[in-house]
Protein backbone atom coordinates (compact mmCIF):
# COMPACT_ATOMS: atom_id res chain seq x y z
CA UNK A 1 0.00 0.00 0.00
CA UNK A 2 1.24 3.51 -0.90
CA UNK A 3 0.23 6.83 -0.46
CA UNK A 4 0.61 9.10 -3.17
CA UNK A 5 -0.24 12.24 -4.99
CA UNK A 6 -2.76 12.48 -8.21
CA UNK A 7 0.10 13.79 -10.13
CA UNK A 8 1.59 10.19 -9.60
CA UNK A 9 -1.81 8.24 -10.30
CA UNK A 10 -1.53 6.05 -13.61
CA UNK A 11 -3.82 3.98 -15.37
CA UNK A 12 -4.01 0.23 -13.79
CA UNK A 13 -3.63 1.28 -9.90
CA UNK A 14 -6.90 0.52 -7.46
CA UNK A 15 -7.63 2.33 -4.23
CA UNK A 16 -6.42 0.35 -1.27
CA UNK A 17 -8.44 3.23 0.67
CA UNK A 18 -11.79 4.65 -0.42
CA UNK A 19 -11.87 8.20 -1.63
CA UNK A 20 -14.03 10.54 0.68
CA UNK A 21 -15.16 13.98 1.40
CA UNK A 22 -14.30 15.69 4.75
CA UNK A 23 -17.77 14.78 5.33
CA UNK A 24 -17.86 11.31 4.84
CA UNK A 25 -19.13 11.03 1.69
CA UNK A 26 -17.37 8.45 -0.18
CA UNK A 27 -16.73 9.49 -4.00
CA UNK A 28 -14.79 6.07 -4.95
CA UNK A 29 -14.75 2.86 -3.44
CA UNK A 30 -11.69 0.82 -2.20
CA UNK A 31 -10.88 -1.59 -5.04
CA UNK A 32 -11.61 0.19 -7.97
CA UNK A 33 -9.10 0.36 -10.84
CA UNK A 34 -8.34 3.45 -12.17
CA UNK A 35 -8.12 4.82 -15.73
CA UNK A 36 -7.59 8.31 -17.29
CA UNK A 37 -11.05 9.14 -17.03
CA UNK A 38 -11.16 8.12 -13.25
CA UNK A 39 -8.09 10.30 -12.64
CA UNK A 40 -8.98 13.16 -14.63
CA UNK A 41 -12.30 12.87 -12.54
CA UNK A 42 -10.40 13.35 -9.27
CA UNK A 43 -8.44 15.77 -10.36
CA UNK A 44 -11.51 17.89 -10.77
CA UNK A 45 -13.00 17.33 -7.90
CA UNK A 46 -9.24 18.92 -6.11
CA UNK A 47 -8.36 15.22 -4.59
CA UNK A 48 -4.66 15.70 -3.83
CA UNK A 49 -3.75 12.34 -2.34
CA UNK A 50 -4.58 8.55 -2.99
CA UNK A 51 -3.82 5.58 -1.28
CA UNK A 52 -3.40 2.48 -3.66
CA UNK A 53 -2.02 -0.90 -3.64
CA UNK A 54 1.41 -2.24 -3.86
CA UNK A 55 4.05 -0.17 -4.01
CA UNK A 56 3.82 1.32 -7.62
CA UNK A 57 6.06 4.34 -6.83
CA UNK A 58 8.68 1.22 -5.50
CA UNK A 59 10.79 3.62 -3.06
CA UNK A 60 13.21 2.02 -0.38
CA UNK A 61 13.40 -1.70 -0.19
CA UNK A 62 11.59 -2.55 2.88
CA UNK A 63 13.92 -3.41 6.00
CA UNK A 64 12.53 -6.40 8.45
CA UNK A 65 10.60 -5.55 11.12
CA UNK A 66 13.66 -6.75 13.43
CA UNK A 67 15.32 -4.32 12.12
CA UNK A 68 13.34 -1.48 12.55
CA UNK A 69 12.77 -2.68 16.11
CA UNK A 70 16.79 -2.74 16.53
CA UNK A 71 17.07 0.71 15.56
CA UNK A 72 13.99 1.96 17.54
CA UNK A 73 15.85 0.22 20.30
CA UNK A 74 18.89 1.64 19.66
CA UNK A 75 17.24 5.56 18.90
CA UNK A 76 15.52 5.56 22.90
CA UNK A 77 18.71 4.16 24.10
CA UNK A 78 19.82 7.35 26.27
CA UNK A 79 15.93 7.32 27.69
CA UNK A 80 15.68 3.50 28.73
CA UNK A 81 14.83 4.78 32.08
CA UNK A 82 12.38 7.01 31.09
CA UNK A 83 9.05 5.35 31.34
CA UNK A 84 6.90 7.88 29.04
CA UNK A 85 9.48 7.21 26.64
CA UNK A 86 9.74 3.46 26.23
CA UNK A 87 5.86 3.71 26.86
CA UNK A 88 5.92 5.74 23.06
CA UNK A 89 8.96 3.47 22.50
CA UNK A 90 6.52 0.65 22.24
CA UNK A 91 3.28 2.54 20.57
CA UNK A 92 6.05 3.43 17.77
CA UNK A 93 6.90 -0.61 17.86
CA UNK A 94 2.77 -1.05 17.75
CA UNK A 95 2.40 1.52 14.54
CA UNK A 96 5.55 -0.49 12.65
CA UNK A 97 3.45 -3.60 12.82
CA UNK A 98 0.05 -2.08 11.59
CA UNK A 99 1.85 -0.45 8.85
CA UNK A 100 3.65 -3.45 8.01
CA UNK A 101 0.04 -5.10 8.27
CA UNK A 102 -1.75 -2.75 6.16
CA UNK A 103 1.12 -3.04 3.08
CA UNK A 104 0.72 -6.58 2.73
CA UNK A 105 -2.83 -6.30 2.32
CA UNK B 1 43.10 30.73 27.35
CA UNK B 2 39.75 32.63 28.84
CA UNK B 3 36.92 31.09 28.32
CA UNK B 4 34.38 34.01 28.66
CA UNK B 5 36.47 35.86 26.11
CA UNK B 6 36.73 32.55 23.33
CA UNK B 7 33.20 32.46 24.03
CA UNK B 8 32.16 35.95 23.16
CA UNK B 9 34.28 35.56 19.85
CA UNK B 10 32.28 32.86 19.19
CA UNK B 11 29.38 34.45 19.57
CA UNK B 12 30.17 37.84 17.27
CA UNK B 13 31.28 35.55 14.63
CA UNK B 14 28.20 33.99 14.75
CA UNK B 15 26.23 37.06 14.72
CA UNK B 16 28.18 39.13 12.05
CA UNK B 17 27.28 35.68 10.10
CA UNK B 18 23.51 35.25 10.23
CA UNK B 19 22.10 34.60 7.07
CA UNK B 20 20.38 38.02 5.56
CA UNK B 21 16.64 37.45 3.83
CA UNK B 22 16.82 37.48 0.38
CA UNK B 23 15.05 40.91 -0.70
CA UNK B 24 11.19 40.12 -1.45
CA UNK B 25 11.54 38.27 2.43
CA UNK B 26 12.90 42.11 3.89
CA UNK B 27 10.11 43.96 1.46
CA UNK B 28 7.33 41.40 3.14
CA UNK B 29 8.56 42.01 6.49
CA UNK B 30 8.37 45.78 6.55
CA UNK B 31 4.54 44.92 4.64
CA UNK B 32 3.31 42.49 7.14
CA UNK B 33 3.59 45.32 9.95
CA UNK B 34 1.82 47.97 7.82
CA UNK B 35 -2.06 47.42 8.67
CA UNK B 36 -3.04 49.20 5.15
CA UNK B 37 -1.06 46.28 3.23
CA UNK B 38 -3.68 44.17 1.41
CA UNK B 39 -3.13 40.51 0.38
CA UNK B 40 -3.53 41.25 -3.19
CA UNK B 41 -0.48 43.64 -2.81
CA UNK B 42 1.64 41.38 -0.69
CA UNK B 43 0.88 38.61 -3.28
CA UNK B 44 1.97 40.69 -6.10
CA UNK B 45 5.82 41.37 -3.93
CA UNK B 46 5.97 38.07 -3.30
CA UNK B 47 5.36 36.95 -6.92
CA UNK B 48 8.09 38.93 -7.91
CA UNK B 49 10.21 35.99 -6.81
CA UNK B 50 9.25 33.20 -8.54
CA UNK B 51 11.71 30.75 -7.20
CA UNK B 52 10.20 31.54 -3.54
CA UNK B 53 7.02 31.69 -4.51
CA UNK B 54 6.90 28.53 -6.29
CA UNK B 55 8.81 26.90 -3.29
CA UNK B 56 5.82 28.90 -0.85
CA UNK B 57 3.04 27.08 -3.23
CA UNK B 58 4.38 23.75 -3.04
CA UNK B 59 4.76 23.66 0.71
CA UNK B 60 1.17 25.08 1.05
CA UNK B 61 -0.12 22.20 -1.32
CA UNK B 62 1.93 19.71 -0.16
CA UNK B 63 0.79 17.38 2.95
CA UNK B 64 2.38 19.82 5.24
CA UNK B 65 -1.14 21.59 5.23
CA UNK B 66 -3.19 19.33 4.04
CA UNK B 67 -6.02 21.69 2.32
CA UNK B 68 -8.56 19.89 0.79
CA UNK B 69 -8.08 22.23 -2.19
CA UNK B 70 -5.37 22.99 -4.57
CA UNK B 71 -3.63 26.78 -3.69
CA UNK B 72 -2.94 28.42 -7.07
CA UNK B 73 -1.90 31.86 -6.23
CA UNK B 74 -0.02 33.31 -3.42
CA UNK B 75 -3.22 35.77 -2.71
CA UNK B 76 -4.99 32.52 -1.81
CA UNK B 77 -2.39 31.51 0.41
CA UNK B 78 -2.06 34.90 1.95
CA UNK B 79 -5.85 34.98 2.04
CA UNK B 80 -5.95 30.92 3.89
CA UNK B 81 -3.21 31.47 6.00
CA UNK B 82 -2.75 35.07 7.15
CA UNK B 83 -0.13 37.32 6.59
CA UNK B 84 2.37 36.08 9.59
CA UNK B 85 1.98 32.51 8.62
CA UNK B 86 2.52 33.55 5.00
CA UNK B 87 5.88 35.45 6.11
CA UNK B 88 7.40 33.23 8.09
CA UNK B 89 7.41 30.11 5.38
CA UNK B 90 9.05 32.62 2.87
CA UNK B 91 11.89 32.92 5.65
CA UNK B 92 11.49 28.93 6.29
CA UNK B 93 12.48 28.57 2.03
CA UNK B 94 14.79 30.74 2.29
CA UNK B 95 16.67 28.93 5.18
CA UNK B 96 16.19 25.84 3.58
CA UNK B 97 17.77 26.84 0.30
CA UNK B 98 20.81 27.37 3.12
CA UNK B 99 19.97 24.01 4.90
CA UNK B 100 20.54 21.57 1.77
CA UNK B 101 24.36 22.30 2.26
CA UNK B 102 24.29 21.77 5.79
CA UNK B 103 23.13 18.62 8.17
CA UNK B 104 22.30 16.24 5.65
CA UNK B 105 18.60 14.88 6.54
CA UNK B 106 17.79 18.51 8.74
CA UNK B 107 15.81 19.42 5.96
CA UNK B 108 13.43 15.94 6.32
CA UNK B 109 14.11 16.42 10.49
CA UNK B 110 12.33 19.96 10.13
CA UNK B 111 9.51 19.29 7.73
CA UNK B 112 8.62 15.75 9.72
CA UNK B 113 8.96 18.15 13.01
CA UNK B 114 6.17 20.69 11.41
CA UNK B 115 3.88 18.10 10.77
CA UNK B 116 4.30 16.30 13.46
CA UNK B 117 3.94 19.96 15.35
CA UNK B 118 0.20 20.60 13.59
CA UNK B 119 -0.97 17.10 14.28
CA UNK B 120 -0.25 17.37 17.62
CA UNK B 121 -1.66 21.06 17.66
CA UNK B 122 -4.97 20.10 16.15
CA UNK B 123 -4.93 18.06 19.62
CA UNK B 124 -4.10 20.70 21.52
CA UNK B 125 -6.69 23.78 22.42
CA UNK B 126 -5.69 27.07 22.37
CA UNK B 127 -3.25 27.10 19.75
CA UNK B 128 -2.89 27.93 15.85
CA UNK B 129 -2.10 24.83 14.08
CA UNK B 130 -0.76 26.53 11.37
CA UNK B 131 1.78 28.95 12.98
CA UNK B 132 2.44 26.31 15.33
CA UNK B 133 3.69 24.11 12.71
CA UNK B 134 6.08 26.97 10.65
CA UNK B 135 7.54 27.14 14.60
CA UNK B 136 8.13 23.13 14.16
CA UNK B 137 9.85 23.98 10.78
CA UNK B 138 12.03 26.94 12.02
CA UNK B 139 12.86 25.13 15.21
CA UNK B 140 16.49 24.05 13.95
CA UNK B 141 17.70 27.04 12.19
CA UNK B 142 20.31 27.52 14.48
CA UNK B 143 22.10 24.10 13.47
CA UNK B 144 22.16 25.51 9.70
CA UNK B 145 24.05 28.50 10.99
CA UNK B 146 26.28 25.87 13.42
CA UNK B 147 26.76 23.72 10.08
CA UNK B 148 27.70 26.39 7.67
CA UNK B 149 29.29 29.45 8.86
CA UNK B 150 30.98 27.61 11.82
CA UNK B 151 31.74 24.99 9.48
CA UNK B 152 35.07 23.93 11.78
CA UNK B 153 33.58 23.98 14.84
CA UNK B 154 30.38 21.96 13.10
CA UNK B 155 33.33 19.44 12.66
CA UNK B 156 34.62 19.37 15.77
CA UNK B 157 30.84 18.55 17.04
CA UNK B 158 30.42 15.79 14.67
CA UNK B 159 33.45 13.87 16.18
CA UNK B 160 32.73 14.14 19.48
CA UNK B 161 29.13 12.89 19.08
CA UNK B 162 30.77 9.97 17.35
CA UNK B 163 33.83 9.44 19.77
CA UNK B 164 31.69 10.25 23.26
CA UNK B 165 27.95 9.19 22.25
CA UNK B 166 27.02 12.29 23.21
CA UNK B 167 23.95 14.48 21.68
CA UNK B 168 24.14 17.12 19.58
CA UNK B 169 23.31 20.06 21.95
CA UNK B 170 25.61 18.43 24.26
CA UNK B 171 28.42 18.31 21.51
CA UNK B 172 27.87 22.14 21.02
CA UNK B 173 28.17 22.80 24.72
CA UNK B 174 31.36 21.35 25.01
CA UNK B 175 32.84 22.59 21.97
CA UNK B 176 30.68 26.23 21.73
CA UNK B 177 29.63 26.38 24.76
CA UNK B 178 26.52 27.43 23.21
CA UNK B 179 23.82 25.77 20.85
CA UNK B 180 21.74 26.22 18.06
CA UNK B 181 18.46 27.21 20.55
CA UNK B 182 21.01 30.31 21.24
CA UNK B 183 21.62 31.08 17.80
CA UNK B 184 18.79 30.71 16.41
CA UNK B 185 16.74 32.69 19.18
CA UNK B 186 19.11 35.43 17.62
CA UNK B 187 18.15 34.82 14.16
CA UNK B 188 14.58 34.77 14.98
CA UNK B 189 15.04 38.49 16.63
CA UNK B 190 17.24 39.37 14.05
CA UNK B 191 14.04 38.90 11.28
CA UNK B 192 11.36 40.25 13.53
CA UNK B 193 9.45 36.47 14.08
CA UNK B 194 6.85 36.23 16.35
CA UNK B 195 7.05 35.05 19.99
CA UNK B 196 5.19 32.18 18.95
CA UNK B 197 7.85 31.29 16.68
CA UNK B 198 10.69 32.91 18.76
CA UNK B 199 10.51 30.52 21.68
CA UNK B 200 9.90 27.21 20.33
CA UNK B 201 13.46 28.09 18.12
CA UNK B 202 15.36 29.16 21.27
CA UNK B 203 13.38 26.63 23.89
CA UNK B 204 12.51 23.67 22.07
CA UNK B 205 15.02 21.77 24.08
CA UNK B 206 13.94 23.37 27.86
CA UNK B 207 10.14 24.00 26.99
CA UNK B 208 10.02 25.04 31.15
CA UNK B 209 12.27 28.22 29.89
CA UNK B 210 8.97 29.55 27.47
CA UNK B 211 7.55 32.69 29.60
CA UNK B 212 4.95 33.57 26.87
CA UNK B 213 4.70 30.81 23.96
CA UNK B 214 4.26 27.72 26.53
CA UNK B 215 1.82 25.56 24.58
CA UNK B 216 3.40 25.74 21.14
CA UNK B 217 7.10 25.21 22.82
CA UNK B 218 5.78 22.74 24.55
CA UNK B 219 4.23 21.53 21.38
CA UNK B 220 6.99 21.41 19.12
CA UNK B 221 9.41 20.08 21.93
CA UNK B 222 7.16 16.70 21.85
CA UNK B 223 7.04 16.78 17.66
CA UNK B 224 11.18 17.28 17.84
CA UNK B 225 11.00 14.04 20.23
CA UNK B 226 8.21 12.36 18.01
CA UNK B 227 10.44 12.82 14.57
CA UNK B 228 13.73 11.69 15.95
CA UNK B 229 11.92 8.39 17.64
CA UNK B 230 10.16 7.26 14.34
CA UNK B 231 13.49 8.12 13.06
CA UNK B 232 12.72 9.85 9.85
CA UNK B 233 15.23 12.85 8.98
CA UNK B 234 18.28 13.85 10.67
CA UNK B 235 18.89 16.37 13.73
CA UNK B 236 22.82 15.69 13.54
CA UNK B 237 22.72 12.79 16.36
CA UNK B 238 21.15 8.88 16.06
CA UNK B 239 19.31 9.85 19.69
CA UNK B 240 15.79 10.61 20.67
CA UNK B 241 16.52 13.76 22.98
CA UNK B 242 15.28 14.18 26.56
CA UNK B 243 11.46 14.09 27.04
CA UNK B 244 10.56 17.06 29.37
CA UNK B 245 7.56 15.52 31.66
CA UNK B 246 6.48 18.65 32.38
CA UNK B 247 5.78 19.87 28.78
CA UNK B 248 3.83 16.64 27.87
CA UNK B 249 1.40 17.68 30.98
CA UNK B 250 0.86 21.15 29.51
CA UNK B 251 -0.44 19.34 26.37
CA UNK B 252 -2.82 17.54 28.24
CA UNK B 253 -2.84 14.80 25.41
CA UNK B 254 -3.93 11.32 26.31
CA UNK B 255 -1.78 8.49 25.53
CA UNK B 256 -4.39 7.38 23.16
CA UNK B 257 -4.29 11.11 21.68
CA UNK B 258 -0.40 10.54 21.20
CA UNK B 259 -1.01 6.64 19.51
CA UNK B 260 -2.97 8.22 17.08
CA UNK B 261 -0.61 11.31 16.23
CA UNK B 262 1.98 8.47 15.69
CA UNK B 263 0.04 6.87 13.04
CA UNK B 264 -1.19 10.27 11.49
CA UNK B 265 2.33 11.02 11.62
CA UNK B 266 4.16 8.00 10.06
CA UNK B 267 1.13 7.59 7.21
CA UNK B 268 2.01 10.95 6.27
CA UNK B 269 5.74 10.86 6.35
CA UNK B 270 5.40 7.77 4.07
CA UNK B 271 3.13 9.70 1.71
CA UNK B 272 5.66 12.34 1.69
CA UNK B 273 8.44 10.19 0.52
CA UNK B 274 6.40 9.83 -2.59
CA UNK B 275 6.47 13.75 -3.36
CA UNK B 276 8.94 15.65 -4.25
CA UNK B 277 8.73 18.75 -1.84
CA UNK B 278 11.24 20.81 -2.57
Amino acid sequence: MQKISIDKAAKGMVLAKPIARENGVVLMGEGTELNEQLIERLKGLDILKITVKGRPLGGEDEKAVETLYAELDQRFAPVSADKLCTRIKEMIKKDIKRRRQEADL
Amino acid sequence: MDHEKEKIRRKIKAIKSLPTLPEVAQKISKMVEDDKTSATELGKIISTDPAISGRVLRLVNSSFYGFPGRISSISNAIILLGFDVVKSLIISVSVFEMMEKGILGLWEHSLGCAIASRFIAKKVKGCDPEEVSVAGLLHDIGKVVVSIQLAEDYEEIKKIIDEKKISFIAAEKAILELTHEDIGSWLAESWNLPIGLLEPISCHHHPQQAQQAKLATAIVHLANFLVRAVGHGSGGDPWVPELNHKAWERLGLSLSDLEEIIADLNDELESLETDELM
